[in-house]
């Protein structure tokens, strides 16, 4: 591939001058990498490949084409690490390591709590929030939330709860897109915490104004959240197990309307026979759950959203009862046991499905839908791994750098000009 | 519109350097810009492409012919692309501006995303190269640009 490109590049005349919708095709196809290079190719494609339009037709891009999704995943949180899982193999940006981001070592623990049009959110103990773009590597250190003061210190037992700290409670997060105003919002949950302090807490985050603020009408369950909510269709939803009245588990996904900034119960789930054990994401951008079942694992999607009908079993995935000989974790033998646990993470190209299996590790499997197969990938995962699109979004609510960079040097240009325009021998050299 | 290939007529196209091909109807109707001609009545005489030349629409016409070709599977298609988009440079440049001015959509993404895959990862000199633009940035703005994103340039 190198090599043909190679020389068919350096053998020909250049290219005469391409239209400029041409040329923004041909660009909108690239990776953020080459387009980051590009932008010193020349004032307009630097302009270009800053603009906010531009930024917004390469995210859609991405989503729009099927063979080129420019999907990623991070397998690792300390250091961050990334992994393209449909390179060739001789692709240099394969697997991508980060330095420690902000340089903030955590003492406790730091996770991934959602993903958005290639933003990224994490927190480090707790206190600090962050929003990263990894494929431009812009991170923003969001603003103390308001209900930091009121948080004990990390470590420290908690009033009324026994041999418990502030880690051990869920704090939830979620990360999402709301489109109604083109802004990008963090949901911060505090989960019940002291005999003072008994009902959830939540303050949301807005980008363009870089700040936090209180939110009131909680939903009730909101304390039986687990994890991060799930991003998609303007809303953040999470999957609530409790018991009714007559001693059954069941099964609710609550949402979150970022526009509106409401929680709601108005997306259902499929009527199933095993409730036990679900693993609730999204899948090829429909909401997706798993059941597993006594000899096989299914996956099914909502084809159309907050549409109970379009609930529709993806697959279902035979599991063996027990090893059937030494040798499971084989590349080419790999079977899933009844007791595994599973996640789906995303479709990749020809119908294949990524997903987890928890041995000891996190083993990382490519599973092709057509042809009930597994391939095990050279990865393996040490958090629950986050998936990504690559885009050009900004974590930063003044995406600045760019836009003050030719401003500054439009000023500088003016004072040549007018410096040449008043003493012309001086020439533009001043 | 029923354009199967037993019904279809021949159209005659005529490229800038006046050489005349002859097109079935329905392969030639690719074009979206030769479609609206038919649809209009307008193609009985030879169709002037002022802006083709015959090499490149003898080109062009034979990616419309495999795609115009019903019985070809998607993976055959794919194939078949990859090898017809292996050229020089210049057979490139003239086949996007024939897809762009006949508006042939399938075309035209198959060229860009082969020139994408070309440029990925190449250096922002050898990008002025390809595509004859002129560096306006001083040599300190250049810098500046670099500088933002070192780690791009690794």
């Amino acid at each position: 591939m190198e090599s043909v490109s190679k020389n068919q590049i350096e053998g020909a005349m250049p290219m005469p001058t391409l239209p400029h919708d041409i040329i923004v095709d041909i660009l909108l196809r690239l990776p953020v990498k080459s387009l980051l290079r590009f932008k010193c190719v020349c004032e307009l494609w630097d302009c270009l490949i800053s603009s906010t339009q531009f930024v917004k037709m390469h995210l859609n891009q991405a989503t729009r084409d099927v063979n080129n999704k420019r999907q990623r995943c991070l397998v690792s949180i300390d250091p961050p690490q990334s992994v393209d899982f449909e390179a060739d193999g001789d692709d240099d940006d394969a697997t991508v390591m980060f330095d420690n981001l902000l340089g903030i070592y955590p003492k406790h623990e730091r996770m991934f709590v959602g993903s958005a049009n290639g933003l990224v959110c994490l927190v480090i103990d707790v206190f600090y929030i962050i929003l990263w773009n990894p494929s431009t590597r812009e991170v923003n250190l969001l603003p103390k939330p308001k209900y930091l003061k009121k948080l004990p210190k990390p470590g420290k037992e908690l009033d009324g709860f026994y041999g418990l700290c502030l880690d051990d409670l869920d704090l939830n997060f979620g990360l999402g897109y709301d489109s109604s105003i083109d802004d990008y919002k963090v949901l911060r949950l505090i989960p019940p915490f002291s005999r003072r302090f008994v009902k959830t807490k939540a303050e949301i985050f807005t980008l363009k104004t870089n700040s936090w603020r209180k939110i009131r009408n909680i939903h009730p369950s909101a304390c039986l959240f687990n994890g991060a909510g799930t991003f998609s269709n303007g809303s953040l939803h999470w999957l609530v197990n409790h018991v009714t009245d007559e001693d059954q588990l069941k099964s609710t996904i609550i949402s979150f309307d970022l526009a509106t900034e409401k929680f709601q119960e108005v997306v259902p789930l499929p009527d199933h026979d095993d409730s036990s054990s679900k693993d609730f994401r999204v899948l090829g951008g429909c909401l997706s759950v798993l059941y597993q079942c006594a000899n096989s694992f299914e996956v099914w999607v909502m084809k159309e959203y907050g549409v109970k009908t379009s609930w529709t079993k993806l697959v279902t995935i035979p599991c063996e009862k027990a090893p059937p000989s030494p040798g499971i974790l084989d590349d080419d033998r790999f079977f899933l046991l009844y007791d595994d646990s599973l996640q789906p993470l995303c479709f990749s190209k020809n119908d294949k499905v990524l997903m987890t299996v928890s041995r000891f590790d996190l083993v990382m499997v490519m599973y092709d839908l057509k042809k009930d197969t597994f391939r095990r990938l050279p990865t393996y995962a040490h958090n629950d791994p986050v998936i990504y699109v690559e885009s050009l979004i900004s974590p930063n609510s003044n995406d600045g750098t760019a836009r003050q960079r030719r401003r500054q040097w439009k000023r500088q240009k003016m004072n040549r000009e007018e410096r040449y325009f008043m003493n012309p021998q001086s020439g533009w050299e001043l | 519109m029923s354009l199967s290939p037993s019904t279809s007529k021949m159209l005659s196209l005529k490229s800038s350097d006046g050489k005349v091909l002859e097109v079935e109807e329905h392969v030639a109707v690719l074009c979206e810009t030769i479609k609206s001609l038919v649809e209009d009545g307008c193609a009985d005489s030879p169709i002037p492409l002022a802006n083709v030349d015959g090499a490149t629409l003898g080109n062009v016409m034979e990616w419309c012919k495999k795609h115009a070709d019903q019985k070809a599977s998607a993976d055959d298609l794919e194939d078949w692309d990859a090898e017809f988009v292996e050229r020089d440079q210049g057979e490139l440049y003239h086949l996007i501006m024939a897809a762009n001015y006949l508006n042939i959509k399938g075309l035209l993404d198959l060229i860009c995303q082969k020139v994408a895959d070309m440029i990925k990862g190449k250096h922002p000199e050898k990008i002025r190269e390809i595509f004859n633009i002129e560096n306006d940035f001083t040599p300190e703005q250049q810098e500046q640009i670099r500088k933002d994103n070192s780690w791009a340039f690794e």
